[in-house]
């Protein structure tokens, strides 16, 4: 009997202590907010700029005149757009995120982003997709689009990655159809909202906070297989949508037991593997896949900047010529390589390369030279094309009605001339390719493997 | 919504042809974008001139050395249009290209000009006129005329901090050269410093905060 009432008291004694400890524990969370809150507060009222974040520091270097790494996500809605109440949600939407209302500027030693006390305008799509950001005047480094029934939001990759401007974007769409005159019934749940207060967390740098004096991943890599052919101009950047059912996608996927994003690189990497064999002056080369990894899903952060980092699958040229079950195989064997520690090693690289004492005094000219230099030799050579996958978009249901189709779109880049993004919206999954090639064969044949692997698609364009 | 069978695939937009294939699909149909816009085009006037001009300069650079080599055997003269023409690039094209605000032109001329006349001092051997006169009376105009930027502009982002700071550091690093190699004339250096000095002392007592958010943003502490 006292043996039982012992084992009853220390049981809740270690009840207690764990419930101290996790009282303790929120605590020290919720005091640790309060001082960020306050932190922000306090930078808002001193300073008018702020740092780049890691990954956004060779955007400004590796682009010139004519082209910088732009991306769109877009919003095909049931009703035509109101000019009006579309400005009004963008006011409110730049309220709740004022770290996106910057320009990009050059420093002695850095680009920085000053903030500005402008507001942008909605402005009419006239152009080509993914039209390049001129620096040096005060405007932001965003731009908010409509026509007709689309709204459309392009941004320059230094201010964020698809995942920070999609949280933006959604704001906005919330906010706009709010003005429209619905009435959300959970929108806490979807941290949407224009009404709460912005965080110094949804501003930091990711990289900076997760960075450790640990090992860092060696950057040598082999030079992939590049698509060439002749280009269209500059400024024209060709879209193509294909829509497919999610469900009948998962089906397939799982039936070959994979992942979505799995079986959609598997076909990618094969139509390229096909496009490389008309190119016999880089038969040696291997066909590379960049899949960008969204960072948050493995360290906990709430920034709205860049925290992506990009992983390469890699099809060696001996197994070229293996089926497609031995394509996915390989695919699903190599993403299981791309862990929390390997992602955490390519953050120690780049953000030791940063904190490099010589990189921190080279003046910011002969930096963005030299940056350029080793981009063009460490960066995109490295890879044949980019798969970008955002993943499901989670809306208030009160918007699956309104909005028919999402869709994003990345700019073309120097060598890789061609990119491919996929995004989940209300059961439909949109795949979007961009590309400056003159010749569609690439797409055409990716289009036609999910057809012939029985998927419905159905496919809008710019073309 | 049309059937393409030669893709797979089926076409929203109301189209003509495919644009995948390119096979036609209804004759009847207009060639329209459901969501995109019908694009205008758009003529950068500005680039192509700049191109041109880039090439022509490479041009007459390789000309120019061509000729010096092939007459005397050197490039003597032919440096002087190699450092003329990387002049009209960096303080002209480039600035153009980029869209510098003034800041950063001011800060380009004092960089380039100061080195092109080191330049010439060293390479015309006539050591002395510009590292004692025309250096410091360069930096001297370029500091009173940051400081009247700054004032006529009502301290606009402080952006004529950086050359101000430049200047400073120059002609301090100058003076103390000067000084340690017993050169006979100092005074402009001096002076150069002293009137670099006395903005940037004014422009911490007027505006202390945001001198110290100046230096913090322009050399990325």
């Amino acid at each position: 009997m006292k043996n039982q009432q012992k084992t009853n008291l220390s049981q809740a004694k270690q009840e207690a202590d764990n419930l101290s400890k996790s009282l303790k524990k929120e605590a020290k969370e919720r005091a640790r907010l309060a001082e960020m809150k306050k932190r922000l507060e306090e930078r808002n009222l001193r300073e008018n700029w702020f740092r780049l974040d890691n990954a956004a520091l060779i955007y400004p270097a590796i682009g010139s005149a004519e082209w910088n790494s732009v991306f769109r996500i877009s919003a095909i809605i049931r009703d035509k757009v109101d000019v009006e109440k579309l400005q009004q949600a963008l006011d409110n939407t730049l309220q709740r995120y004022p770290f996106y209302n910057v320009s990009l500027r050059e420093g002695l030693f850095w680009h920085y982003f000053q903030v500005l006390d402008t507001k942008p305008h909605v402005e009419i799509e006239k152009y080509y997709p993914c039209r390049h950001f001129e620096f040096g005047k005060k405007e932001q480094v965003f731009r908010i689009l409509y026509l007709d029934n689309k709204i459309s939001m392009e941004t320059f990759h230094s201010l964020a990655d698809g995942g920070g401007a999609m949280q933006f974007f959604n704001t906005l769409l919330v906010r706009y159809f709010e003005i429209c005159g619905i009435n959300y019934k959970n929108l806490k749940e979807y941290n949407l909202n224009v009404r709460d207060l912005p965080t110094i967390e949804e501003g930091e740098d990711g990289f900076r906070r997760y960075a450790t004096k640990g090992k860092s991943k060696p950057r040598k890599e082999a030079v992939a297989f590049a698509i060439k052919g002749p280009l269209e101009n500059q400024n024209v950047l060709k879209v193509v949508t294909g829509v497919v059912d999610v469900g009948e996608l998962k089906k397939v996927a799982h039936d070959y037991g994979v992942t979505i994003n799995e079986f959609l690189s598997a076909v990618y990497l094969k139509v390229m593997i096909a496009e490389k064999r008309r190119d016999k002056k880089q038969a040696k080369k291997p066909v590379k896949l960049s899949v960008p990894v969204n960072c948050r899903r493995f360290f906990p952060t709430k920034t709205m900047r860049n925290f992506s980092q990009f992983i390469n699958i890699e099809i060696p040229v001996d197994k070229e010529d293996g089926t497609f079950a031995m394509l996915l195989e390989i695919v699903k064997e190599q993403s299981k390589n791309f862990n929390k520690d390997y992602l955490q090693q390519s953050i120690n690289t780049n953000i030791n390369s940063e904190k490099n004492f010589f990189v921190r005094i080279i003046p910011l000219g002969l930096k963005d030279f030299v940056l350029k230099m080793v981009y063009n030799r460490v960066g995109e050579r490295l890879f044949t094309s980019t798969l970008s996958n955002l993943g499901l978009c989670k809306l208030p249901e009160e918007l699956n009605d309104k909005i028919l189709n999402y869709h994003v779109a990345l700019g073309a880049t120097k060598l890789n001339r061609i990119n491919l993004t996929a995004v989940t919206f209300n059961e439909k999954c949109s795949l979007t390719f961009s590309t400056r090639l003159v010749e569609m064969r690439v797409i055409r044949e990716f289009f036609l493997t999910l057809a012939e692997l029985g998927l419905k698609v159905e496919i809008f364009s710019n073309i | 919504m049309k059937h393409c069978d030669f893709c797979n695939v089926d076409i929203i937009d109301k189209k003509s042809n495919c644009p995948l294939c390119g096979k036609s699909l209804d004759n009847e149909a207009v060639n329209k974008n459901e969501f995109y816009p019908q694009y205008a085009f758009e003529p950068d006037r500005r680039e192509p001139a700049i191109k041109i001009l880039e090439k022509l300069s490479l041009l007459a650079v390789v000309l120019s050395m061509a000729v010096n080599l092939f007459t005397d055997h050197t490039i003597s003269w032919a440096l002087y249009v190699i450092i003329g023409f990387f002049l009209l690039y960096v303080l002209i094209l480039r600035p153009i290209r980029k869209q510098y605000s003034l800041a950063q032109i001011l800060t380009a001329l004092v960089f380039y000009l100061t080195a092109f006349m080191l330049f010439l001092e060293l390479y015309t051997h006539t050591w002395g006129w510009g590292v004692m006169y025309a250096i410091p009376f360069t930096w001297l105009g370029f500091a009173i005329l940051s400081g009247i930027f700054t004032l006529a502009r009502g301290y606009v982002n402080f952006e004529m901090f950086k050359p101000m700071f430049m200047l400073l550091l120059l002609s301090l690093i100058s003076f103390i050269l000067l000084m340690c190699f017993d050169c006979p004339t100092v005074w402009p250096t001096l002076v150069a410093f002293l009137v670099s000095a006395t903005e940037i002392i004014l422009m911490f007592m007027f505006r202390f905060k945001r001198s110290v958010r100046s230096i913090k943003r322009d050399f990325g502490f």
